[in-house]
C-alpha cells in the first residue's frame, strides 16, 4: 500500500464515529440490500403486476361501464398491496436469517457498525426497493387507466374526492369502551360537528354517507334495519332540513345521500344530527362512521398518495418480520409476518366479533340477574366467550387496524387521501414502526453469534 | 509496551433455549498479544479456538472474564475501525464483485471515495485479481474467494489482523503467497493473530503462540521457548570426519575439530502440539 493511502485511509479511521459516519453506514447497508434485491431479480414481479393488471382489460366487456373503472383500480391496487406486502414478508425473512446462516455476520460486524445500525440500514434498503416497486406499479396503473379512457368512450372519468370526517361527535349514551354515541328517538339525536370544512370547495348538493349500528330495545339485540332521520343544520341561522333514510345495521350501502351546500356556513362549519324513527330502536355511531365529500382533487396525486399509504403498510410488516427474524429462523418469521397481515386485514371484523362478544355477555348476565337459565344448548359457554374476548382484545392493541392503509377500499367510492387521513396512518405506523423497531435493535444487539 | 490484545479469565458457557449451561468452551483463558508480532493460535477442534476469536471480534459476549482489542472493548466500533478479521470461510455476498465487495467493505470504514477507489485498486493488484474485478464471486474459484476475503480483511490497512485459518483450500503456491504477505504485514509493523492447523507454518512465521485444548490454554510464550528440549544439547561441528562422530566430546579436541555451537535441540511444533493434547501420544494413522 502507497504511504498517501495510508495516511488518508488513518484520517478515515480518526473520523469513523459521528452522525456522518453512522449515516454513510446505514446508507451502505441500505444499497447493498437494494442491489442484492435487484440482482436476485426481484423486480420480475413488476412484469408479474403489470401483466395482471392489463390482463383485467379481458373482463371489461362483461361489467358495466361504470364498474369498469372499479375493476382496472381494485385489480391493481389489490395486487399491488398483496404482492408489495408478501414481497416484504418473504425478502424480509430471508435476509437477515441468510446472514446469520451463511455467517456473512461475521465479516459485518467486526467492521466499525453497529448491529443496530446494520438492522436498520437493512430495513431502509426494504423500504426503498418496495418505494421504488410502488412507483413504478403506480406509474403503470395510472398509464393503463389513461390508456383505456382514452381507447374506451364508456370508461368512466377517474375521480377522487375529499371525504370529511366530523370534528366532534356528541349523544346522549356513550357506550363504554368505544368513542361511539348513542340516542334513542326520545332523546337528543346523534350530533356530528363540522368546524372545518373547506368552505370553497362544497358543491351545490354535498354528498354524504352513514353507516350506523341498528339495535332493538329494550334487550338491545340486532335489527337488521330501521329508518332515521338525517337533520343538517346551519350553525348561525339554524336553517334546517330534514330526510328520513333507510339504513341496514352497519353498512354502507344505500345510506348515501345528500345535504344542502347551502347550510355550510362561509367559515366551514355544518352540524348534522341523527335519531331514530321507530322508538323501540337504539342507534349508534362514532366519527368514522359519517362523513361528506367535497369537489373532487387531482386523482393522479391522490393515487400516489394511496401508494404511500401501501408502502406504510408494507414497512410495518417488512418491520415485523424483520424484528423477529433476529431471534427464529426464516420461515417462523414469515409465517408471523403473514399472521400481522391477515390479522391488521381483519381487524374491522375482529373488532365487530368483540362488540358481538361483549353483547352476548351482556346477555348472560341479564339472564343471571333476571333468574333465567344460564344459556340455552345453543349457545358458547360464558368462560370461553371471556378468555376468547380477552385475547382478541391483546392482538386488537398490538396489531394495528390495516383499514387506515386500504386505498383499494377507498377507491371504491372514489374517496381521496386526505392529509388528516395520511396523518392518521403515519400516526398509527410510527407508533407501531416504534414499538417494532426498538423489539428488533435490542434483540439484535444483544444477540451473540455462536455458529 | 502495552498489549494490542489482552484477554483477562475469559470464560464461555453456551447456553440452550432455556438458559441451562451446555458447554463450557473456553475457561479462564488469559492472552496477551504485543504490537508489531505474529501470534500463533492453535489447537485441536473443539478447543475453543474459534470462541476465543469469536470473543476478541465481539462476535459473542462473554460469560465471565474481559476482552480488550486496542485497549477497548471488543464491541467498540472505534477499535473495530482498526482491525481487519479474515474468517475460516470466506463469508462474501456472492451477487458482487470484487470491486462492489471491497467498496461495500470500505464504506463501512467510512473512507472517502478517492481513498477508496485507490486502496481497491491497490489491493486487486496486490492479490492478482485485475483480471476478474467485474465478475461476481459466485462464479469464483474457491482460491479466488479466498484471496478477495484476505482483501477485505486490509481494507481499511489495520493495526491487527484476525485470520482464521488463511490458507484453507489454497493450493502450495497461493499458500506460499499468503505467508509472505502475512510476514509482509509484519514488516510493516501490523500485529497478526493468526489461528491455524498447519503447524509447520505456524512454527516457520510466529513470533509467539498459544496452544488451546479443552477451553484451557495450555502453552503460551515465544515459539523457541516452547519448542526447546532442555534435556538435549545439539554440537554442531566443522570438518568432523566419520570416524571421529563416534568419539564426539572426548576426542573433538584431540581430532582439531572446531566447535561452533552447543545447543538445545528443537522439537518440531507438531511434536509439542500433539505432546499438548495427546498427552504424548501419536494419533493412529
Amino acid at each position: 500500500m502507497s504511504p498517501a493511502s495510508g495516511f488518508a485511509l488513518k484520517q478515515s479511521a480518526a473520523h469513523a464515529s459521528g452522525p456522518a459516519a453512522t449515516l454513510g453506514r446505514l446508507w451502505a447497508v441500505a444499497a447493498l440490500t437494494f442491489l442484492e434485491a435487484v440482482r436476485r431479480k426481484v423486480f420480475l414481479i413488476v412484469l408479474i403486476v403489470g401483466a395482471a393488471i392489463v390482463s383485467s382489460a379481458a373482463f371489461l366487456p362483461a361489467v358495466d361501464p361504470q364498474g369498469r373503472l372499479r375493476l382496472v383500480e381494485i385489480w391493481s391496487v389489490r395486487t399491488v398491496t398483496i404482492f408489495c406486502s408478501l414481497g416484504a414478508i418473504f425478502l424480509a425473512g430471508f435476509s437477515l436469517p441468510g446472514d446469520f446462516e451463511h455467517r456473512r455476520i461475521y465479516t459485518l460486524v467486526t467492521k466499525p457498525i453497529h448491529k443496530a445500525t446494520f438492522f436498520i440500514g437493512k430495513f431502509l434498503g426494504f423500504v426503498l426497493l418496495m418505494a421504488v416497486f410502488l412507483v413504478i406499479m403506480g406509474t403503470i396503473t395510472l398509464a393503463y387507466l389513461k390508456f383505456i379512457g382514452a381507447v374506451s368512450k364508456d370508461f368512466p372519468e377517474t375521480r377522487a374526492y375529499p371525504r370529511q370526517a366530523p370534528d366532534v361527535v356528541s349523544g346522549p349514551i356513550a357506550p363504554q369502551g368505544t368513542d361511539k354515541k348513542g340516542t334513542r328517538s326520545d332523546q337528543a339525536g346523534i350530533e356530528f360537528r363540522y368546524d372545518r370544512l373547506p368552505a370553497g370547495r362544497i358543491p351545490d348538493r354535498v354528498p354524504a354517507r352513514a353507516r350506523l349500528e341498528l339495535l332493538r330495545l329494550p334487550n338491545l339485540e340486532f335489527r337488521l334495519e330501521a329508518d332515521a332521520w338525517i337533520v343538517a343544520i346551519h350553525p348561525e341561522t339554524r336553517e334546517e332540513d330534514a330526510q328520513l333514510i333507510h339504513f341496514q345495521t352497519n353498512r354502507w350501502t344505500q345510506a348515501e345521500f345528500e345535504i344542502p351546500g347551502r347550510l355550510v356556513s362561509a367559515d366551514g362549519r355544518l352540524w348534522i344530527k341523527i335519531l331514530p324513527e321507530d322508538p323501540d330502536v337504539l342507534i349508534i355511531a362514532g366519527p368514522g362512521d359519517f362523513s361528506v365529500r367535497t369537489d373532487p382533487v387531482n386523482f393522479e396525486l391522490n393515487f400516489m398518495k394511496g401508494m404511500f399509504l401501501v408502502l406504510l403498510q408494507s414497512s410495518m410488516v417488512l418491520l415485523a418480520t424483520l424484528s423477529a427474524s433476529t431471534f427464529v429462523s426464516a420461515p417462523v418469521s414469515i409465517l408471523l409476518g403473514i399472521c400481522l397481515f391477515l390479522t391488521g386485514s381483519a381487524w374491522s371484523f375482529v373488532t365487530e366479533s368483540l362488540e358481538d362478544v361483549d353483547r352476548r355477555l351482556q346477555d348472560v348476565e341479564r339472564r343471571e340477574r333476571e333468574g333465567v337459565p344460564e344459556h340455552g344448548p345453543e349457545d358458547i359457554p360464558p368462560w370461553l366467550l371471556r378468555i376468547s374476548g380477552a385475547m382478541s382484545r391483546v392482538v386488537l392493541k398490538a396489531v394495528p387496524d390495516f383499514e387506515a392503509f386500504n386505498f383499494g377500499e377507498w377507491l371504491l367510492t372514489d374517496t381521496a387521501v386526505s392529509t388528516r387521513d395520511l396523518g392518521r396512518a403515519l400516526v398509527s405506523f410510527a407508533t407501531r414502526a416504534a414499538i417494532l423497531l426498538l423489539v428488533g435493535l435490542v434483540l439484535i444487539s444483544f444477540r451473540d453469534f455462536s455458529t | 509496551m502495552d498489549p494490542v490484545i489482552e484477554a483477562k479469565g475469559l470464560t464461555k458457557v453456551y447456553k440452550d433455549f432455556w438458559g441451562r449451561p451446555r458447554l463450557k468452551a473456553l475457561d479462564g483463558l488469559s492472552l496477551e498479544v504485543h504490537p508489531g508480532e505474529i501470534f500463533g493460535f492453535i489447537g485441536p477442534n473443539g478447543s475453543g479456538k474459534t470462541t476465543t476469536m469469536k470473543l476478541l471480534l465481539g462476535l459473542l459476549f462473554p460469560s465471565s472474564g474481559t476482552a480488550r482489542v486496542l485497549g477497548r472493548a471488543p464491541t467498540d466500533v472505534a477499535a473495530k475501525a482498526r482491525i481487519g478479521f479474515l474468517p475460516e470461510e470466506s463469508y462474501l455476498y456472492r451477487f458482487l464483485n470484487a470491486d462492489e465487495t471491497l467498496d461495500f467493505y470500505a464504506r463501512l470504514f467510512h473512507i472517502d471515495r478517492a481513498t477508496r477507489r485507490k486502496r481497491i485498486d491497490e489491493l486487486i493488484a496486490r492479490f492478482g485479481m485485475e483480471h476478474a474485478r467485474k465478475r461476481q464471486i459466485r462464479e469464483y474459484s474457491k482460491g479466488m474467494v479466498r484471496r478477495i476475503s484476505f482483501a477485505q480483511a486490509l481494507v481499511n490497512d489495520p493495526e491487527i489482523v484476525f485470520l482464521d485459518e488463511p490458507t484453507s483450500g489454497l493450493d502450495p503456491i497461493s499458500s506460499r503467497d499468503m505467508k509472505d504477505l502475512i510476514l509482509e504485514l509484519k514488516a510493516r509493523g501490523k500485529t497478526v493473530f493468526l489461528s491455524s492447523h498447519l503447524l509447520a507454518d505456524v512454527q516457520a512465521i510466529c513470533d509467539r503462540i498459544g496452544i488451546i485444548h479443552e477451553g484451557r490454554l495450555k502453552e503460551y510464550g515465544p515459539v523457541r521457548d516452547i519448542l526447546v528440549r532442555r534435556d538435549h544439547v545439539a554440537l554442531t561441528f566443522r570438518n568432523l570426519s566419520d570416524e571421529a562422530k563416534r568419539k564426539v566430546l572426548d576426542l573433538a579436541a584431540k581430532e582439531g575439530a572446531q566447535l561452533v555451537s552447543a545447543d538445545n535441540t528443537l522439537e518440531t511444533l507438531e511434536d509439542v502440539f500433539l505432546r499438548t493434547v495427546q498427552g504424548g501420544k501419536r494419533p493412529p494413522t
